[in-house]
Protein backbone atom coordinates (compact mmCIF):
# COMPACT_ATOMS: atom_id res chain seq x y z
CA UNK A 1 0.00 0.00 0.00
CA UNK A 2 1.15 3.54 -0.70
CA UNK A 3 2.00 5.58 2.22
CA UNK A 4 -0.28 8.32 0.79
CA UNK A 5 -3.37 6.08 0.92
CA UNK A 6 -3.29 6.16 5.00
CA UNK A 7 -4.08 8.36 7.24
CA UNK A 8 -1.76 11.01 8.45
CA UNK A 9 -0.02 10.04 11.04
CA UNK A 10 0.39 6.27 9.86
CA UNK A 11 1.01 7.44 6.36
CA UNK A 12 4.25 9.33 8.18
CA UNK A 13 5.22 6.16 10.36
CA UNK A 14 5.09 4.31 7.43
CA UNK A 15 7.45 6.69 5.23
CA UNK A 16 9.84 6.60 7.96
CA UNK A 17 9.77 3.08 8.78
CA UNK A 18 9.99 2.45 4.65
CA UNK A 19 12.85 4.67 4.47
CA UNK A 20 14.93 3.13 7.37
CA UNK A 21 14.00 -0.25 6.34
CA UNK A 22 15.50 0.84 3.01
CA UNK A 23 18.64 2.15 4.26
CA UNK A 24 18.94 -1.50 5.70
CA UNK A 25 17.97 -3.31 3.23
CA UNK A 26 20.79 -6.14 2.22
CA UNK A 27 20.55 -4.92 -1.76
CA UNK A 28 19.70 -1.54 -3.58
CA UNK A 29 16.69 -3.48 -5.60
CA UNK A 30 15.42 -4.86 -2.06
CA UNK A 31 15.90 -1.17 -0.60
CA UNK A 32 13.60 -0.41 -3.60
CA UNK A 33 11.33 -2.72 -3.07
CA UNK A 34 10.45 -1.24 0.78
CA UNK A 35 9.84 2.59 -1.46
CA UNK A 36 8.64 1.93 -4.80
CA UNK A 37 7.36 -1.80 -4.92
CA UNK A 38 7.68 -2.80 -8.52
CA UNK A 39 6.85 0.52 -9.94
CA UNK A 40 9.31 0.81 -12.48
CA UNK A 41 8.69 4.33 -13.45
CA UNK A 42 9.21 5.21 -9.50
CA UNK A 43 12.22 2.65 -8.92
CA UNK A 44 13.61 4.56 -11.49
CA UNK A 45 13.38 8.23 -9.92
CA UNK A 46 14.42 6.92 -6.77
CA UNK A 47 17.21 4.68 -7.39
CA UNK A 48 19.87 7.06 -6.82
CA UNK A 49 19.07 9.44 -4.23
CA UNK A 50 18.64 5.96 -2.30
CA UNK A 51 22.20 5.00 -3.34
CA UNK A 52 23.17 7.94 -2.00
CA UNK A 53 21.98 7.87 1.42
CA UNK A 54 23.36 4.22 1.47
CA UNK A 55 26.45 5.24 0.80
CA UNK A 56 26.72 7.69 2.84
CA UNK A 57 25.27 5.39 5.81
CA UNK A 58 28.84 2.87 4.49
CA UNK A 59 30.98 5.97 5.19
CA UNK A 60 29.72 7.09 8.22
CA UNK A 61 29.70 3.05 9.69
CA UNK A 62 33.25 3.04 8.57
CA UNK A 63 34.34 6.38 9.80
CA UNK A 64 32.71 6.50 13.22
CA UNK A 65 34.15 2.83 13.61
CA UNK A 66 37.69 3.28 12.60
CA UNK A 67 38.39 6.16 15.17
CA UNK A 68 37.38 3.92 18.01
CA UNK A 69 38.91 0.98 16.36
CA UNK A 70 42.43 1.90 13.84
CA UNK A 71 44.52 -1.03 15.47
CA UNK A 72 42.01 -3.47 13.93
CA UNK A 73 41.19 -1.41 10.64
CA UNK A 74 45.20 -1.10 10.85
CA UNK A 75 45.30 -5.39 11.03
CA UNK A 76 42.85 -6.14 8.67
CA UNK A 77 43.26 -3.10 5.69
CA UNK A 78 40.60 -0.57 4.41
CA UNK A 79 38.72 -2.63 2.26
CA UNK A 80 37.79 -5.32 5.20
CA UNK A 81 37.07 -3.04 7.08
CA UNK A 82 34.44 -0.87 5.35
CA UNK A 83 33.28 -4.46 4.82
CA UNK A 84 33.40 -5.38 8.49
CA UNK A 85 31.72 -2.17 9.70
CA UNK A 86 28.79 -2.21 6.89
CA UNK A 87 28.52 -5.84 8.34
CA UNK A 88 28.14 -4.27 11.83
CA UNK A 89 26.04 -1.66 10.99
CA UNK A 90 23.51 -3.71 9.56
CA UNK A 91 23.21 -6.36 12.08
CA UNK A 92 23.96 -4.05 15.29
CA UNK A 93 22.74 -0.45 14.26
CA UNK A 94 23.12 2.23 16.08
CA UNK A 95 20.15 3.08 18.82
CA UNK A 96 21.58 6.53 19.59
CA UNK A 97 22.35 9.59 17.55
CA UNK A 98 25.69 9.70 19.37
CA UNK A 99 27.66 7.65 16.67
CA UNK A 100 31.14 7.63 18.97
CA UNK A 101 28.61 5.60 21.25
CA UNK A 102 28.45 2.93 18.71
CA UNK A 103 30.30 -0.04 17.68
CA UNK A 104 30.41 -2.03 21.30
CA UNK A 105 29.56 -5.04 19.76
CA UNK A 106 32.66 -5.15 17.33
CA UNK A 107 34.34 -8.04 18.81
CA UNK A 108 31.03 -10.10 19.09
CA UNK A 109 31.00 -9.65 15.58
CA UNK A 110 34.19 -10.67 14.69
CA UNK A 111 34.03 -13.46 17.16
CA UNK A 112 30.76 -14.57 15.01
CA UNK A 113 32.72 -14.85 11.08
CA UNK A 114 34.42 -17.90 11.57
CA UNK A 115 37.03 -17.23 8.83
CA UNK A 116 37.82 -13.60 10.07
CA UNK A 117 38.96 -15.91 13.64
CA UNK A 118 40.66 -18.64 12.03
CA UNK A 119 42.99 -16.05 9.94
CA UNK A 120 43.38 -13.64 13.02
CA UNK A 121 42.30 -15.40 15.85
CA UNK A 122 43.60 -12.21 18.32
CA UNK A 123 41.28 -9.23 16.38
CA UNK A 124 38.38 -9.70 18.94
CA UNK A 125 40.77 -9.27 22.17
CA UNK A 126 42.10 -6.44 19.80
CA UNK A 127 38.80 -4.77 19.85
CA UNK A 128 38.06 -5.44 23.09
CA UNK A 129 41.01 -2.99 24.49
CA UNK A 130 40.63 -0.65 21.71
CA UNK A 131 36.80 -0.05 22.24
CA UNK A 132 37.94 0.21 26.05
CA UNK A 133 40.52 3.22 24.89
CA UNK A 134 38.03 4.40 23.02
CA UNK A 135 35.40 4.43 25.73
CA UNK A 136 37.90 6.15 28.79
CA UNK A 137 38.41 9.08 26.48
CA UNK A 138 35.62 10.88 27.42
CA UNK A 139 34.44 9.45 30.66
CA UNK A 140 34.59 12.48 33.56
CA UNK A 141 37.57 14.11 34.29
CA UNK A 142 39.68 13.35 37.87
CA UNK A 143 41.98 15.43 39.30
CA UNK A 144 45.49 13.89 40.81
CA UNK A 145 46.20 14.70 44.01
CA UNK A 146 49.30 14.05 44.60
CA UNK A 147 50.13 15.53 48.19
CA UNK A 148 47.30 13.01 49.62
CA UNK A 149 50.24 10.74 49.26
CA UNK A 150 51.89 11.86 52.34
CA UNK A 151 48.88 9.31 53.85
CA UNK A 152 50.93 6.76 53.15
CA UNK A 153 53.94 7.78 55.45
CA UNK A 154 52.19 7.63 58.46
CA UNK A 155 48.47 6.00 58.67
CA UNK A 156 47.67 2.61 58.66
CA UNK A 157 47.43 0.72 55.24
CA UNK A 158 43.70 -0.93 56.68
CA UNK A 159 42.54 2.62 56.76
CA UNK A 160 43.38 3.95 53.67
CA UNK A 161 42.01 3.50 49.87
CA UNK A 162 43.53 4.48 46.84
CA UNK A 163 41.67 6.29 43.77
CA UNK A 164 42.30 5.33 40.90
CA UNK A 165 42.49 7.03 36.94
CA UNK A 166 39.00 7.09 35.23
CA UNK A 167 38.30 3.88 32.85
CA UNK A 168 41.26 1.92 34.67
CA UNK A 169 40.70 -1.57 33.36
CA UNK A 170 42.73 -4.91 32.50
CA UNK A 171 42.41 -7.12 29.67
CA UNK A 172 44.01 -10.34 29.93
CA UNK A 173 44.30 -12.15 26.34
CA UNK A 174 46.06 -15.35 25.46
CA UNK A 175 47.52 -13.15 22.11
CA UNK A 176 49.87 -10.14 22.88
CA UNK A 177 47.11 -7.26 22.25
CA UNK A 178 49.56 -4.15 23.56
CA UNK A 179 52.29 -5.40 21.09
CA UNK A 180 49.67 -5.36 18.39
CA UNK A 181 47.99 -2.18 19.41
CA UNK A 182 51.28 -0.71 20.24
CA UNK A 183 52.61 -1.18 16.81
CA UNK A 184 49.66 0.77 14.48
CA UNK A 185 50.42 -0.65 10.87
CA UNK A 186 53.37 -3.36 11.63
CA UNK A 187 52.31 -6.31 10.05
CA UNK A 188 51.44 -8.84 13.19
CA UNK A 189 54.33 -10.99 14.12
CA UNK A 190 54.30 -14.94 12.75
CA UNK A 191 53.94 -17.12 14.05
CA UNK A 192 52.15 -15.17 16.56
CA UNK A 193 52.00 -16.41 20.32
CA UNK A 194 52.53 -14.97 23.70
CA UNK A 195 49.61 -13.56 25.84
CA UNK A 196 49.63 -10.34 27.22
CA UNK A 197 47.71 -8.86 29.60
CA UNK A 198 46.98 -5.33 29.17
CA UNK A 199 45.84 -2.29 30.97
CA UNK A 200 44.11 1.37 29.89
CA UNK A 201 43.30 3.89 32.00
CA UNK A 202 43.37 7.52 31.61
CA UNK A 203 46.17 9.73 32.17
CA UNK A 204 44.68 13.37 32.19
CA UNK A 205 43.17 13.42 29.19
CA UNK A 206 45.05 10.66 27.11
CA UNK A 207 43.77 7.42 27.15
CA UNK A 208 46.83 4.81 28.06
CA UNK A 209 47.66 1.22 27.50
CA UNK A 210 50.45 -0.67 28.61
CA UNK A 211 51.60 -4.38 29.61
CA UNK A 212 49.93 -5.30 33.26
CA UNK A 213 52.89 -5.91 35.63
CA UNK A 214 53.21 -9.14 37.52
CA UNK A 215 49.78 -9.01 40.37
CA UNK A 216 48.69 -5.63 39.21
CA UNK A 217 45.14 -6.68 37.97
CA UNK A 218 44.21 -9.17 41.25
CA UNK A 219 45.76 -5.54 42.70
CA UNK A 220 43.49 -3.20 40.67
CA UNK A 221 40.80 -5.39 41.04
CA UNK A 222 40.54 -5.15 44.57
CA UNK A 223 40.93 -1.97 44.87
CA UNK A 224 38.13 -1.03 42.58
CA UNK A 225 36.24 -3.48 44.44
CA UNK A 226 36.63 -0.95 47.61
CA UNK A 227 38.84 -3.39 49.62
CA UNK A 228 41.59 -1.11 51.86
CA UNK A 229 44.99 -0.85 50.80
CA UNK A 230 45.77 -3.45 53.42
CA UNK A 231 43.64 -6.05 52.01
CA UNK A 232 43.99 -4.85 48.62
CA UNK A 233 48.19 -5.68 48.65
CA UNK A 234 46.68 -9.05 51.02
CA UNK A 235 45.28 -10.37 47.71
CA UNK A 236 48.64 -10.18 45.37
CA UNK A 237 51.78 -12.60 45.71
CA UNK A 238 54.93 -11.27 43.52
CA UNK A 239 54.09 -7.74 43.66
CA UNK A 240 56.33 -5.45 43.96
CA UNK A 241 54.42 -2.33 45.56
CA UNK A 242 57.37 0.34 45.72
CA UNK A 243 58.01 -0.13 42.38
CA UNK A 244 54.46 0.23 41.16
CA UNK A 245 53.45 3.33 43.23
CA UNK A 246 56.54 5.05 42.01
CA UNK A 247 55.25 4.31 38.48
CA UNK A 248 51.79 4.74 39.01
CA UNK A 249 51.68 7.93 40.72
CA UNK A 250 54.08 9.65 37.48
CA UNK A 251 51.55 8.01 34.71
CA UNK A 252 48.46 8.80 36.72
CA UNK A 253 47.20 5.69 37.33
CA UNK A 254 46.71 6.36 41.00
CA UNK A 255 45.32 9.94 41.09
CA UNK A 256 45.18 9.77 45.25
CA UNK A 257 44.89 8.65 49.09
CA UNK A 258 41.80 8.54 51.01
CA UNK A 259 41.19 7.44 54.31
CA UNK A 260 38.61 4.66 55.19
CA UNK A 261 36.25 7.62 56.73
CA UNK A 262 36.86 9.77 53.13
CA UNK A 263 35.89 6.25 51.16
CA UNK A 264 33.25 5.17 53.34
CA UNK A 265 31.43 8.85 52.50
CA UNK A 266 31.78 8.46 48.51
CA UNK A 267 30.42 5.34 48.73
CA UNK A 268 26.67 5.09 47.37
CA UNK B 1 -4.73 21.08 17.99
CA UNK B 2 -4.74 24.72 19.51
CA UNK B 3 -1.00 26.18 19.18
CA UNK B 4 0.64 26.53 22.30
CA UNK B 5 2.29 30.01 23.15
CA UNK B 6 6.02 29.99 23.63
CA UNK B 7 6.68 29.34 26.81
CA UNK B 8 9.75 32.46 26.92
CA UNK B 9 9.90 35.24 24.20
CA UNK B 10 11.84 34.94 20.96
CA UNK B 11 15.16 36.13 20.77
CA UNK B 12 16.06 39.36 20.91
CA UNK B 13 18.49 40.68 17.66
CA UNK B 14 21.80 39.54 18.61
CA UNK B 15 25.15 40.84 16.55
CA UNK B 16 25.65 39.63 13.15
CA UNK B 17 28.73 38.36 11.66
CA UNK B 18 30.44 35.47 10.05
CA UNK B 19 31.43 32.10 12.00
CA UNK B 20 32.96 29.31 10.89
CA UNK B 21 32.07 25.59 11.93
CA UNK B 22 35.24 24.21 14.07
CA UNK B 23 36.10 20.61 13.14
CA UNK B 24 38.74 18.82 14.96
CA UNK B 25 41.51 19.17 12.23
CA UNK B 26 41.74 22.78 12.95
CA UNK B 27 41.58 22.12 17.38
CA UNK B 28 44.54 23.36 17.62
CA UNK B 29 45.49 26.19 14.92
CA UNK B 30 42.38 27.97 15.54
CA UNK B 31 43.41 28.41 18.99
CA UNK B 32 47.16 29.34 18.55
CA UNK B 33 45.83 31.82 16.04
CA UNK B 34 42.37 33.23 17.13
CA UNK B 35 41.37 34.70 13.80
CA UNK B 36 38.77 37.06 13.76
CA UNK B 37 35.16 35.53 13.72
CA UNK B 38 31.73 35.94 15.18
CA UNK B 39 31.42 32.78 16.26
CA UNK B 40 32.49 29.25 16.29
CA UNK B 41 29.61 26.58 15.60
CA UNK B 42 30.80 22.61 16.60
CA UNK B 43 28.36 19.33 16.18
CA UNK B 44 26.42 18.92 19.41
CA UNK B 45 27.14 15.20 19.51
CA UNK B 46 31.22 15.48 19.12
CA UNK B 47 30.74 16.76 22.73
CA UNK B 48 28.39 14.87 24.59
CA UNK B 49 31.11 13.18 26.89
CA UNK B 50 30.71 13.36 30.69
CA UNK B 51 34.59 14.75 30.29
CA UNK B 52 37.97 14.47 27.98
CA UNK B 53 40.04 16.54 25.89
CA UNK B 54 37.37 17.32 23.05
CA UNK B 55 34.84 19.19 26.03
CA UNK B 56 38.40 20.72 27.09
CA UNK B 57 39.25 21.82 24.02
CA UNK B 58 35.66 23.40 23.62
CA UNK B 59 35.81 25.41 26.63
CA UNK B 60 39.30 27.06 25.55
CA UNK B 61 37.48 27.72 22.14
CA UNK B 62 34.51 29.26 24.42
CA UNK B 63 36.58 31.33 26.18
CA UNK B 64 37.28 33.54 23.32
CA UNK B 65 33.87 32.97 20.97
CA UNK B 66 30.20 32.44 21.27
CA UNK B 67 29.96 28.76 20.02
CA UNK B 68 27.06 27.77 19.04
CA UNK B 69 25.62 23.62 18.81
CA UNK B 70 24.70 22.52 15.93
CA UNK B 71 22.73 19.04 16.40
CA UNK B 72 22.54 16.35 13.66
CA UNK B 73 20.95 13.46 15.71
CA UNK B 74 17.89 15.07 17.96
CA UNK B 75 15.59 13.76 14.58
CA UNK B 76 13.14 16.49 15.35
CA UNK B 77 10.68 14.60 13.13
CA UNK B 78 11.21 11.73 13.83
CA UNK B 79 7.52 10.23 14.33
CA UNK B 80 9.33 7.77 17.75
CA UNK B 81 10.07 11.09 19.64
CA UNK B 82 12.95 12.79 20.49
CA UNK B 83 15.79 10.38 22.60
CA UNK B 84 15.34 11.19 26.30
CA UNK B 85 19.31 10.62 26.80
CA UNK B 86 19.79 12.22 23.63
CA UNK B 87 18.13 15.43 25.22
CA UNK B 88 19.68 15.56 28.79
CA UNK B 89 23.30 15.43 27.15
CA UNK B 90 22.45 18.18 24.84
CA UNK B 91 20.68 20.06 28.31
CA UNK B 92 24.21 19.21 30.21
CA UNK B 93 26.34 20.63 27.34
CA UNK B 94 24.23 23.58 26.33
CA UNK B 95 24.63 24.37 30.59
CA UNK B 96 28.48 23.68 30.50
CA UNK B 97 28.74 25.61 27.09
CA UNK B 98 26.23 28.60 27.46
CA UNK B 99 25.61 28.61 23.61
CA UNK B 100 24.88 31.35 21.00
CA UNK B 101 22.73 29.54 19.55
CA UNK B 102 21.47 25.63 19.89
CA UNK B 103 20.12 24.35 16.33
CA UNK B 104 19.63 20.99 14.26
CA UNK B 105 17.43 19.73 11.31
CA UNK B 106 14.24 19.86 9.99
CA UNK B 107 14.30 15.69 9.83
CA UNK B 108 13.76 12.58 10.82
CA UNK B 109 16.96 10.47 12.11
CA UNK B 110 15.50 7.12 13.64
CA UNK B 111 12.72 4.80 14.28
CA UNK B 112 11.87 1.29 14.91
CA UNK B 113 12.15 -1.42 11.84
CA UNK B 114 9.75 -3.58 11.35
CA UNK B 115 9.67 -6.67 13.02
CA UNK B 116 12.21 -5.40 15.80
CA UNK B 117 12.20 -3.66 18.86
CA UNK B 118 14.29 -1.30 19.52
CA UNK B 119 14.95 2.06 17.80
CA UNK B 120 17.83 2.47 14.83
CA UNK B 121 19.72 5.60 13.92
CA UNK B 122 20.31 6.26 10.92
CA UNK B 123 23.18 8.40 11.45
CA UNK B 124 21.74 10.48 8.52
CA UNK B 125 19.27 13.93 7.98
CA UNK B 126 16.21 11.84 6.81
CA UNK B 127 13.35 14.13 4.95
CA UNK B 128 9.79 14.48 6.37
CA UNK B 129 6.57 15.12 3.50
CA UNK B 130 5.33 18.84 3.98
CA UNK B 131 2.75 17.70 5.70
CA UNK B 132 0.03 18.52 8.61
CA UNK B 133 0.87 15.50 10.34
CA UNK B 134 4.82 15.78 9.78
CA UNK B 135 4.05 19.60 11.68
CA UNK B 136 2.48 18.11 14.22
CA UNK B 137 5.62 16.16 15.53
CA UNK B 138 8.21 18.36 14.68
CA UNK B 139 6.30 20.53 16.81
CA UNK B 140 5.80 18.37 19.63
CA UNK B 141 9.39 17.32 19.59
CA UNK B 142 10.88 20.86 19.04
CA UNK B 143 8.52 22.33 22.31
CA UNK B 144 9.73 19.52 23.86
CA UNK B 145 13.29 20.34 23.47
CA UNK B 146 12.52 23.93 24.00
CA UNK B 147 11.09 23.61 27.28
CA UNK B 148 13.72 21.21 28.30
CA UNK B 149 16.79 23.84 27.42
CA UNK B 150 14.28 26.81 28.20
CA UNK B 151 15.68 28.40 24.98
CA UNK B 152 14.55 28.31 21.38
CA UNK B 153 16.03 26.46 19.35
CA UNK B 154 16.89 27.01 15.55
CA UNK B 155 15.67 24.09 13.36
CA UNK B 156 17.41 24.02 9.51
CA UNK B 157 15.88 23.20 6.48
CA UNK B 158 17.08 20.18 4.90
CA UNK B 159 18.99 19.08 1.50
CA UNK B 160 16.80 15.65 0.35
CA UNK B 161 17.56 13.05 -2.31
CA UNK B 162 14.35 11.65 -2.57
CA UNK B 163 10.87 13.22 -2.55
CA UNK B 164 8.60 12.63 0.35
CA UNK B 165 4.76 11.36 -0.78
CA UNK B 166 2.14 13.67 0.57
CA UNK B 167 3.33 16.77 0.42
CA UNK B 168 0.58 19.32 1.69
CA UNK B 169 2.08 22.50 1.77
CA UNK B 170 5.05 24.45 0.41
CA UNK B 171 8.67 23.81 2.33
CA UNK B 172 7.94 27.82 2.86
CA UNK B 173 4.53 27.85 4.82
CA UNK B 174 6.18 24.55 6.58
CA UNK B 175 8.79 25.97 7.99
CA UNK B 176 6.78 29.31 8.88
CA UNK B 177 3.80 27.15 10.42
CA UNK B 178 6.45 25.53 12.70
CA UNK B 179 8.19 28.91 13.81
CA UNK B 180 5.11 30.73 14.56
CA UNK B 181 3.45 27.68 16.09
CA UNK B 182 6.65 26.72 18.35
CA UNK B 183 8.41 29.71 18.64
CA UNK B 184 11.66 28.72 17.42
CA UNK B 185 13.71 30.02 14.49
CA UNK B 186 15.07 29.14 11.66
CA UNK B 187 18.41 28.29 10.29
CA UNK B 188 18.32 28.82 6.79
CA UNK B 189 21.08 26.50 4.56
CA UNK B 190 21.16 28.77 1.39
CA UNK B 191 23.18 25.72 -0.14
CA UNK B 192 20.46 22.81 0.64
CA UNK B 193 18.19 25.08 -1.12
CA UNK B 194 20.16 24.91 -3.97
CA UNK B 195 20.80 21.68 -3.95
CA UNK B 196 16.91 20.51 -4.08
CA UNK B 197 16.60 23.46 -6.60
CA UNK B 198 19.58 21.76 -8.85
CA UNK B 199 18.32 18.23 -8.09
CA UNK B 200 14.78 18.93 -8.97
CA UNK B 201 15.95 21.08 -12.17
CA UNK B 202 17.36 17.68 -13.41
CA UNK B 203 14.63 15.55 -12.78
CA UNK B 204 12.62 17.90 -15.29
CA UNK B 205 10.50 19.69 -12.29
CA UNK B 206 11.41 23.29 -12.86
CA UNK B 207 13.93 25.12 -15.79
CA UNK B 208 16.26 27.47 -13.21
CA UNK B 209 17.53 26.30 -9.42
CA UNK B 210 18.77 29.82 -8.99
CA UNK B 211 15.26 31.84 -9.79
CA UNK B 212 13.21 28.86 -7.70
CA UNK B 213 15.56 29.42 -4.47
CA UNK B 214 14.91 33.21 -5.18
CA UNK B 215 11.18 32.39 -4.96
CA UNK B 216 11.82 30.91 -1.37
CA UNK B 217 13.97 33.47 -0.38
CA UNK B 218 11.33 36.27 -1.18
CA UNK B 219 8.47 34.25 0.67
CA UNK B 220 10.87 33.82 3.96
CA UNK B 221 9.53 36.29 6.98
CA UNK B 222 13.01 37.85 7.51
CA UNK B 223 12.00 37.86 10.74
CA UNK B 224 12.33 33.83 11.62
CA UNK B 225 15.28 33.87 10.04
CA UNK B 226 18.05 33.54 13.01
CA UNK B 227 20.87 32.44 11.15
CA UNK B 228 22.63 31.38 7.34
CA UNK B 229 24.75 28.36 6.76
CA UNK B 230 26.64 28.39 3.57
CA UNK B 231 28.48 25.30 2.36
CA UNK B 232 29.88 23.38 -0.66
CA UNK B 233 28.23 20.38 -2.42
CA UNK B 234 29.42 17.94 -4.94
CA UNK B 235 27.52 16.66 -8.44
CA UNK B 236 27.70 13.26 -9.33
CA UNK B 237 26.74 11.57 -12.53
CA UNK B 238 26.03 8.20 -12.66
CA UNK B 239 24.11 5.80 -14.88
CA UNK B 240 22.73 8.66 -16.68
CA UNK B 241 21.23 10.13 -13.80
CA UNK B 242 23.09 13.86 -12.07
CA UNK B 243 22.80 14.59 -8.40
CA UNK B 244 24.20 17.44 -6.28
CA UNK B 245 25.66 15.97 -2.92
CA UNK B 246 25.12 18.43 0.27
CA UNK B 247 28.98 17.10 1.31
CA UNK B 248 30.12 20.37 2.62
CA UNK B 249 33.25 19.20 0.82
CA UNK B 250 33.75 21.97 -1.24
CA UNK B 251 33.94 25.88 -1.42
CA UNK B 252 30.88 27.43 -1.40
CA UNK B 253 29.37 27.69 -5.26
CA UNK B 254 29.15 30.93 -7.41
CA UNK B 255 25.42 30.39 -7.93
CA UNK B 256 24.97 30.21 -3.96
CA UNK B 257 27.30 33.07 -3.36
CA UNK B 258 24.68 34.86 -5.37
CA UNK B 259 22.03 33.69 -3.50
CA UNK B 260 23.51 34.83 -0.69
CA UNK B 261 23.85 38.57 -2.04
CA UNK B 262 20.18 38.18 -2.99
CA UNK B 263 19.24 37.48 0.95
CA UNK B 264 21.07 39.66 3.11
CA UNK B 265 19.80 42.46 0.12
CA UNK B 266 16.72 41.97 1.44
CA UNK B 267 16.86 40.88 4.77
CA UNK B 268 19.94 42.88 6.25
CA UNK B 269 22.63 41.67 8.75
CA UNK B 270 22.21 37.50 9.98
CA UNK B 271 24.54 35.71 11.51
CA UNK B 272 26.37 33.36 9.17
CA UNK B 273 28.41 30.20 9.13
CA UNK B 274 30.74 28.75 6.45
CA UNK B 275 30.61 24.67 7.13
CA UNK B 276 32.69 22.01 5.99
CA UNK B 277 32.85 18.55 7.31
CA UNK B 278 34.72 15.84 4.78
CA UNK B 279 37.65 16.38 2.88
CA UNK B 280 38.52 19.39 5.54
CA UNK B 281 41.06 22.00 3.78
CA UNK B 282 43.74 24.21 5.66
CA UNK B 283 42.33 26.84 8.05
CA UNK B 284 43.11 29.18 5.67
CA UNK B 285 40.77 28.01 3.26
CA UNK B 286 37.49 28.23 5.70
CA UNK B 287 38.62 32.22 6.64
CA UNK B 288 38.61 33.17 3.22
CA UNK B 289 35.26 32.18 2.46
CA UNK B 290 34.10 33.77 5.95
CA UNK B 291 36.11 36.57 4.80
CA UNK B 292 34.01 36.44 1.38
CA UNK B 293 30.88 36.32 3.07
CA UNK B 294 31.57 39.02 5.53
CA UNK B 295 32.31 41.42 2.53
CA UNK B 296 28.55 40.83 1.73
CA UNK B 297 26.85 44.11 3.21
CA UNK B 298 22.73 44.73 2.91
CA UNK B 299 21.86 48.24 1.87
CA UNK B 300 20.82 48.82 5.50
CA UNK B 301 24.00 47.91 6.77
CA UNK B 302 25.56 50.53 3.83
CA UNK B 303 23.08 53.23 4.99
CA UNK B 304 23.76 53.18 8.22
Amino acid sequence: MSPLTAAPDVALARWQQSLLAALWAPTHDAALDHLAGPDAGRRKVLWRGIAAYRSHAASQAARSLEAAYPAVASLIGEENFEALARLLWRERPPSVGDLAQWGATLATQIEALPELVADLPFLADVARVEWALHRIATVADAMAEPDSLTLLAHEDPALLHFVLAPGTACFSSAWPVVTLIGSPGDPPPQPIHGGETALVWRSGWRPMLRHAQPGEPAFLQAVQEGQNLGAALGCVADFDFSAWLACAVQERLLLRVVSKQAADECRP
Amino acid sequence: MMARQPVFPPPGPCEAGVGIGWRHPHYGELLETLPPLAFLEVHSENFFGAGGAALAVLEQGRAHYPVSLHGVGLGLGSVAGVDPRHLEQLALLVERIEPRFVSDHACFTHGILSGQTAAVHAGDLLPLPYSRAALDVLYRNVQLVQDRLQRPLLVENLSAYVQCPGNEMTEVEFLHGLARRSGCRLLLDINNLYVNARNAAWRGELADPQAAVRLVIDALDPALVGEIHLAGHTEVHEGGVRLAIDDHGQRVCEEVWALYVYARELWGAVPTLIEWDTGLPPLTVLLDEARRAAAVTSPAEVGA
